[in-house]
Parts: structure tokens; sequence; C-alpha cells
């Protein structure tokens, strides 16, 4: 469409340029000499025309990469501790603001009668950690901290431990479903910007929930790190994840043989 | 250009893989159903709903044996926040399409007598203004397709 625009724009000037040189050489008393002129300009013109047009068809794909040089992740300079907090895993076992300790995590709040939004997250997360697996990245080589992804319900009410031992394996094995007491999930949602609110339906059963979409980075030393907003493009945020953990890695105060419990314990200490 | 070829090269193969369905004035490609655990009470059908005639169409119901309801609903997100809205009806302008994806428009499929599975076809029936009905077979899909597409055009 905006191709044929160009072609279409393009031609009417060529037309124009064309029309207005004939002119002059119809003006001009040395009209031999405009041919001449004429000979060469004109098809200069077209190849100089073209290159613009060309160019701009350049541009566009220069846009493009840009546009994938990721606008929705968001990197926090100063990194949020996460509260101390107590959870339930779909195994039953206990999940504390400690389980995150020498992971990074990738955290996103949903719940398990959510059709649209839930799944296509939990496929792309499981995307990112295929990606990551594909090229044995999951867990990084200097310090050795793994990767592992985290399902919180916004509905404890409706997603049990049983629901969720159900739901969330099946988008990968590796992945961790958390509930827990209504309150709990709350004191770790806030701090983080996560909102959610329930939006009734027919009965008091029959409910859906407006919830963040967006997927929480959190770092080895248990601070929200960055922020990915939806759409989510997976490989996009494999890269983004990569560079932050980079950047992390060479910044942070860690050497390899100073191990990173002291490190955080360090970190502790200054707080 | 690499994009450009890789776009045609994903149209020619969408068309070359997703039945078409069609009446007179509607046509329906590249429907699917996302799969889902065994246990849910919800899942989400999406699709390309094109209006082939010279008169303004909607979309006012849906149905289909497997589903106890299903409703048609949007997706709309503010500062990240996902909100779905239950929608009356899709209108679909004459000879323009609506596509009904992940975050967006979609068929919010309630209560599945059985969870359908991974490859399995469900038959649904699209009620329109006109008091046409067109009958469509959904595949189940994990629609996973998108992340790994992505991935080989970055490399």
């Amino acid at each position: 469409m905006l191709e044929g625009m160009a072609m279409s724009k393009l031609t009417t000037i060529l037309k124009c340029i064309y029309d207005g040189v004939m002119n002059k050489k119809e003006k001009s008393l040395n009209a031999g000499k405009a041919i001449k002129i004429l000979r060469f300009a004109f098809p200069g013109m077209v190849l100089l025309l073209l290159g613009i047009w060309f160019g701009k068809g350049l541009n566009t794909v220069s846009v493009l990469k840009e546009t994938d040089e990721f606008p929705s992740a968001t990197v926090l300079e100063v990194p949020v501790p996460l509260p101390e907090f107590l959870l339930t895993d779909h195994s039953g076992q206990e999940f504390t603001t400690s389980s995150f300790n020498r992971k990074w995590t990738f955290m996103f709040f949903g719940y398990t009668h959510c059709p649209d939004i839930c799944p296509t997250a939990l496929v792309d997360l499981n995307a990112v950690y295929n990606n990551l697996a594909e090229k044995d990245d999951l867990i990084e080589k200097k310090f050795h901290i793994g990767t592992q992804v985290v399902f919180v319900t916004v509905d404890p009410q409706r997603d049990s431990v049983k629901e969720l031992k159900e739901y969330v394996p099946y988008f990968n094995d590796d992945f961790i479903g958390l509930t827990g007491k209504p309150e709990v999930i709350d004191s770790l949602a806030r701090p983080m910007g996560v909102a959610y609110r329930r939006v009734p339906g027919m009965n008091s059963e029959d409910y859906l929930i407006d919830h963040s979409a967006s997927f929480l980075l959190i770092d080895p030393l248990r601070r929200l790190r960055a922020i990915f907003s939806p759409p989510h493009n997976p490989g996009q945020i494999t890269e983004k994840f990569r560079k932050i953990r980079k950047k992390f890695t060479e910044e942070c105060c860690i050497t390899p043989d100073k191990k990173l419990e002291t490190v955080i314990f360090d970190y502790r200490e200054k707080k | 250009m690499k994009k450009v070829i890789s776009v045609v090269y994903i149209f020619v193969l969408t068309a070359l893989c997703s039945s078409v369905f069609a009446s007179d004035a509607i046509m329906v490609h590249n429907a699917w159903i996302r799969s889902a655990p065994s246990n849910v009470k919800v899942m989400a059908a999406y699709m390309t709903i094109t209006n082939i005639s010279n008169e303004t169409r909607a979309m006012t119901a849906v149905s289909s044996k497997l589903f106890n309801k299903v409703e048609i609903h949007r997706t709309e997100m503010h500062e990240g926040t996902a909100k779905m809205i239950s929608q009356k009806e899709l209108i679909i302008p004459a000879g323009k399409s609506v596509s009904l994806e992940p975050g967006g428009y979609h068929l919010m499929l309630i209560d599945p007598k059985t969870v359908p599975r991974e490859g399995e076809q469900v038959d649904m029936e699209l009620h329109f203004d006109d008091g046409q009905t067109l009958h469509i077979k959904v595949p189940v899909r994990t629609g996973a397709d998108k992340g790994n597409m992505m991935d080989k055009h970055h490399h």
C-alpha cells in the first residue's frame, strides 16, 4: 500500500522534472546542448530518485530493528528488594523469600480461570526458558546461578495447591506455581507494582480478575530488577535477559572466589 | 529484506496450512483453540473473520456442544494491566477482516464438558445478525509457534 503510494509519487515527481526540463529545452536557444545535458542528467536523476526511494525502504527496515531493540523492558536503576513472605508451591512445599537465592527468577501473577492472557504468558515464558535451555544457558556459568519461572496466583480462593499442580507443570515441568493466604500474595505483589482487582460475574464463583500482565525479573539478590510489559516477544526477552544478567555479573562485587551468600550477607549489612 | 521474505513465507505457510470456512458473506480462517491443562474451566479460541459482502455484518453469538457457554471478549491493556471486556457482538465492516488473537479479541470458551487435547478438532457455530450460521472446525494447538518463529529470525 505504502510502497504503491511512494511509487506513484515517484512517477509524478519524475514526470514533473521531465516536463520541466523539456519546457526549458524548448525555450533554450541552445537546444542541442540542453538535449545533451538531458541525456546524461535524466537517467542520473532517475537513479538518484530511485536511490532515495530505495534508501527510504532501507530506513523502514532499520526502524523495525529499533523496535526490536526492546521498548517494553524497564530495567530498574534502583532494584526493589522483595519482602519476607511464605507461600506454598504446587507440590505443597514452602516457598519463601530465600527460595529466590542464587537464582534469576521470572515471576508472573495470574490465575487459572484466565482464558487469554495467562496461558499466552506461560507459553511465552516457556519459549524464553526453552531458548535458554537450547543454548545450555539456564545456568549462568561464572557464578553457577540458575533460572526459575514462578507463577503466583492472584486467585487463591479457587487456585488451590491441587489446581496449580495440574495447571502450572502443563506448560513446563520446571515451572513453579505458588498459592497461599490472600494477604501474603498482596504483600508480595504490591511493592512490585503488581495490581489486581476482582470483577464480579453472574455468581460468586464466576468472576474475572483484572491483573498486571507483566513479567517480573528478580535478581539473585532477591530484588526486582526488570519489568517486561506485554505484548511479550520471547526472543527479545531472552536476549534482554542475557544482557541484564551479563551486566549484573560484571558489575556485581562478587568474584569467583567470593560466594554469593557472602555478597547477600554484605548487602544486608549495608542496608 | 530478510524480514519481507519471511513475512511472505509466513503468509504462504498460513495459507497452505489453515483451513478456510466460508458462507456467501463471511470467511473464517486461521481458527485455533489454545490447548490447556485438563482441569481448566475456561479456554480461548482465536481466528480471522472476513466479511466478503458489501454490508456490515455482526457476529452476535457463538455456540459449541463441547462448552456450556461461549462469550465474545476483548482483552484490553491499561498500563500493563489486562482487563477482559465482554462484547455483545463483533462488528465486521464490509470487505474488512477482524482478527481474534492472543491479547485482543477472543472467544471465551466456558465450562468444557471435557477439555479437548492438542490435535483435536472442536465443532463451533458462529451466528450472525443476518440469521446465517457458519459451522467451523477448530483445531487445538499450543500456539507456541510465535516464539519459535521469532527466535529463528533472530539467528
